[in-house]
């Protein structure tokens, strides 16, 4: 046997790899004998169990910091949409930093640079950085926005209410006041919303407020808001009279204020209809109409 | 998706993956328990903080890296003996008395013996027969050739073998 054998011939005899010859002159050793006993010992012994679901929660893990703030310039963007016309814009600055902004009344298709579309709701805006993007798909928006995003890396969406992750799907952003609603279309998107985190799969949305998720399953396959139809499901007062600014491109002036809740659909078409039912926890307001644009809400 | 140790699902798994090992690792060096889930706890936190520059398939090695820095870096090695509890209960009653108290002796002594060896033996003799890596699996953990993890089973071996079962 080479000396250098001997140096691992234990090794081997434990891991069942020695040859014939080194078997014989260990088995003549005199020495097998104690080696068994030692080996049947130790693998008698275990280790004091080990609770990794409790490590893991004495990690107490700091969220990474969510949102970060991107210089925020000006305009260009590519447009090509039936409902929509544009303020968009690119700077020329060479930073890359791309703005997108949609008036009241009106909503954006976009087109980022990676071939993902999207749709920007009335009254929002978006960011990102063109030099960026290969390395990190990421988007500040706020207000609401439908993505269409093609599978790759990472694709982030920050808003001031939350952050929203996937790699490739359909979902829509809804980010006004404290709120954050996210609807997923297609695939899987992951929320998170100051501490709350949570997965949706295809059909489901969850709105985070104060601090609370809540989950449900969605019907449609697109946002209504697409179709030029705001749902409300007791919606605060507030924020129906928001959104119906930035569908109808009209302002409203409102001396006191208004409180309880409102049921209905807003339609792009039918701003007189929706000034007819104004009505919150049973109440009925009068829209008196000031100018073009301006109307003013009385019982 | 699961390389981007930043998000936190993907964080875990690497957690639920690795921290056993590494928990076992770090007590056969420091024969305490508590030391080693203290130095693994360390160990992902800061892996955590560099989530952003530790890539996925790395982790590992990262982790083990670390946990050997921590170790080296704290004071004092206790000169104490690592404790093994039994596997299985095969408490058998007609078991004579004075057998029984000459195992629970060679357990001791074994013990002993386990925590006297230098700790580049004790960590691959422990690492095969407690967590049952293979010595391929155990040289890419330390980071060293298969070779030298058998040389240093075999240097373990001959030096427990001398621990006899008869006193």
């Amino acid at each position: 046997m080479k000396m250098e054998d001997k140096e691992t011939l234990y090794a081997r005899w434990l891991s069942g790899a020695l040859n014939d010859e080194e078997a014989k002159v260990l088995a003549e050793s005199g020495e097998l004998s104690a080696l068994q006993d030692v080996v049947e010992a130790v693998d008698q012994f275990k280790l004091k169990p080990y609770n990794k679901e409790e490590a893991f929660a004495k990690l107490e893990l700091k969220p990474k910091a969510k949102v970060r703030s991107l210089p925020v310039r000006t305009i260009l963007a590519i447009a090509a949409s039936v409902v929509a016309l544009i303020i968009a814009g690119r700077s020329f600055w060479g930073d890359g930093i791309v703005n997108l902004s949609t008036p009241y009344g009106k909503i954006l298709t976009f087109t980022l640079p990676d071939g993902s579309t999207g749709q920007l709701n009335a009254g929002s805006s978006l960011s990102y950085n063109e030099n960026t993007w290969q390395e990190e798909r990421m988007i500040e928006l706020q207000g609401e926005a439908y993505f269409d995003v093609k599978s790759g890396s990472m694709f982030r969406v920050l808003s001031q209410n939350g952050e929203v992750e996937v790699l490739g799907t359909q979902f829509n952003v809804r980010a006004w006041n404290k709120r954050l609603i996210v609807a997923c279309y297609e695939g899987s998107v992951k929320v998170q919303g100051g501490s709350q985190l949570d997965t949706l799969t295809q059909g489901m949305m969850v709105t985070i407020a104060n601090g609370q998720s809540k989950k449900e399953n969605i019907a449609q396959n697109q946002p209504n808001w697409q179709k030029g139809i705001i749902v409300f499901d007791a919606a605060e007062a507030i924020e129906v009279l928001d959104e119906a600014e930035r569908l109808y491109d009209i302002q409203f002036e409102v001396k006191e204020r208004l409180i309880g809740t409102f049921s209905g659909n807003l339609h792009r078409d039918s701003l007189e209809k929706f000034l007819d039912k104004l009505i919150f926890n049973g109440e009925k307001y009068k829209a008196v109409k000031l100018d073009q644009k301006r109307y003013k809400i009385e019982k | 998706m699961t390389d981007d140790l930043c998000r936190e699902e993907n964080f875990k798994a690497v957690f639920m993956e690795q921290s056993e090992g590494l928990r076992n690792f770090m007590f056969y060096k420091t024969k305490s328990y508590q030391q080693a889930e203290d130095i693994v706890q360390e160990a992902f936190s800061r892996m955590w903080e560099n989530c952003a520059k530790v890539v996925a398939n790395k982790a590992k090695s990262y982790l083990f890296t670390i946990a050997n820095n921590l170790f080296l870096n704290q004071v004092k090695h206790q000169k104490v003996v690592l404790k093994f509890e039994q596997r299985g209960h095969t408490q058998r009653t007609d078991e004579d008395p004075a057998f029984l108290l000459l195992e629970q002796e060679f357990k001791e002594r074994l013990e002993k013996a386990i925590s006297d060896l230098p700790e580049g033996q004790r960590v691959v003799f422990l690492m095969n027969r407690i967590d049952q890596m293979k010595y391929r699996e155990i040289a890419d953990t330390l980071q060293i050739s298969v070779k030298a993890v058998e040389k240093r089973m075999h240097k373990a071996l001959s030096a427990l073998r001398k621990i006899s079962k008869k006193v």
